[in-house]
């Protein structure tokens, strides 16, 4: 089994690794498990959700999957934690813990909150671990149509949750970093969340640095002025604070790859968030991720779509 | 002749034992005083660096001498290959250690007692934690080289009187 994987079944209790690792062998397509106390464990295999048998077997009948206790998903998350509960507590407050290999653990359970902010979570009744796929060359296709004038565009991409965001983002990242399609450019990597490269698991290209674990105002900044990007690649902008880092960063000379959740262009154009990009046409390509097959469609920066394949 | 030759056998081995029981004395001192140097790198590496156990622990230990630092080593392997949670391997590194180290039954305890807190706290309070077994090491380690200096010498002629006592006793 990949490395990759293995590090999934690694954070499993004991008497469930085995299941795991078999099941992950033998259904490649898998792209989410989810754990829910006192519910049994589920598979998302291409978009399908399946209940997995003790045999090893994919179920539809709920009462036939392997029931999961609050016990095991307390254990799964202190190994996922490294045992380090300190270490990891503002990326719990966040919701989600990303282990070696960049697989996402989303949390759900009790919130604590405080001056409007969430504290912490506790009691945690469900995770989700988004498996993080490295499909090389699955850019292969838009990259001569990111550059205009030998340069590369400020391009983002933009698909609802799932939707292949990040493995393209990476991809992109490894091609311009390689040179596959034009010169090589140095790109640094803002992996605020540590899914992008993975722990140094996925491969981001020779000319990458990657920063990771720190937000993107901070981050931006400190990449600007220690690094000398040509290229600042980051993961799904949210708030408006990411949002004017970007913007920062864009008259800064450097050009941004970035993803953020959305589902087309209509919700991007009436998005207050989005007013400074708009008015400035900021962005030269919008990449748009569509539906489970993820048909891609590719904008300009006047929102024209331009063909391609 | 064989008597003195006897004699002289008992002596040595008494005043030998003297010696060893002394050496044992500051032996624990020295662990004493490696485990508080451990530990403070160890509280350095989780307070201003937020490192995850397995890497501080690993960090620790390439600095760490005596048997702390081959505890930490264990302990960040067997966390690293996910053979078990902090305590547990933290727990079973020094129970392996229990009959090899000059550490006192009340040391082990105290390393024990950390063994709980391993982790699962958060920064603030694991920095407590450390700071607890921190300030009774400190402590042991006063003792155990106040202890050392008043009866050091008694060690030695303990050893050789009682070899004399036996002689004497034999003869």
């Amino acid at each position: 089994m990949e490395e990759r994987l293995q590090q999934i079944v690694k954070i499993f209790p004991k008497n469930l690794q085995m299941t795991i690792g078999n099941a992950l062998k033998r259904y490649h397509a898998t792209e989410e498990i989810r754990l829910r106390k006192d519910k049994p464990l589920a598979f998302n295999i291409a978009g399908k959700e399946w209940f997995l048998r003790w045999d090893g077997e994919m179920t539809e009948q709920k009462e036939n999957g392997i029931l999961i206790t609050e016990h095991e998903i307390n254990e799964l998350l202190a190994a996922a934690g490294r045992y380090s509960v300190y270490a990891f507590h503002e990326e719990v407050r966040r919701g989600f813990l990303t282990i070696n290999g960049g697989h996402r653990i989303g949390l759900c359970g009790r919130a604590v909150e405080e001056n409007g902010q969430i504290k912490t979570l506790h009691h945690i009744s469900g995770c989700n671990i988004r498996i993080a796929r490295e499909q090389k060359g699955c850019a292969d296709g838009i990259m001569p149509y990111l550059f205009e004038k030998g340069r590369l565009c400020h391009t983002m991409i933009i698909s609802p949750p799932g939707g292949g965001k990040t493995t393209l983002l990476r991809d992109i990242v490894r091609q311009i970093s390689d040179g596959t399609t034009a010169v090589p450019q140095t790109v640094s990597v803002l992996d605020e969340r540590g899914e992008i490269g993975g722990g140094g698991m996925l491969e981001l290209g020779i000319h990458s640095d990657i920063l990771e674990g720190c937000s993107k105002k901070e981050g931006i900044m400190l990449l600007l002025r220690s690094m000398r990007p040509q290229v600042i690649a980051m993961d799904e902008l949210a708030d408006s604070a990411d949002f004017s880092a970007v913007w920062q960063a864009c008259h800064a000379g450097v050009t941004i790859l970035c993803t953020v959740h959305g589902t087309d262009q209509v919700q991007w154009q009436i998005d207050p968030k989005w007013e400074s990009f708009r008015t400035g046409h900021l962005f030269q390509r919008f990449i748009v991720l569509e539906g489970k097959q993820r048909a891609v469609k590719l904008y300009d920066g006047q929102l024209q779509k331009i063909d391609f394949n | 002749m064989l008597t003195w030759i006897g004699a002289t056998m008992i002596v040595l081995t008494t005043a030998l034992t003297g010696m060893y029981l002394l050496w044992q004395q500051k032996r624990r001192a020295e662990e004493l005083g490696a485990s508080k140097r451990a530990l403070n790198l160890l509280k350095n590496q989780i307070s201003f660096l937020a490192v995850p156990l397995d890497e501080a622990m690993a960090s620790s230990a390439f600095h760490a001498e005596g048997t702390i630092g081959a505890v930490f080593q264990e302990v960040s392997h067997a966390l690293t290959e996910g053979m078990g949670s902090a305590e547990e391997l933290w727990t079973s590194a020094w129970l392996k250690r229990k009959g090899e180290s000059t550490f006192s039954a009340e040391d082990m305890q105290a390393f024990l007692s950390y063994g709980k807190t391993l982790g699962y706290l958060d920064k603030e309070q694991q920095r407590s934690g450390i700071d607890l077994l921190l300030y009774y090491l400190e402590e042991a380690e006063k003792e155990q080289r106040e202890r050392i200096q008043k009866q050091g010498r008694l060690y030695h002629s303990v050893g050789i009187m009682s070899g004399l006592l036996i002689v004497m006793i034999l003869l």
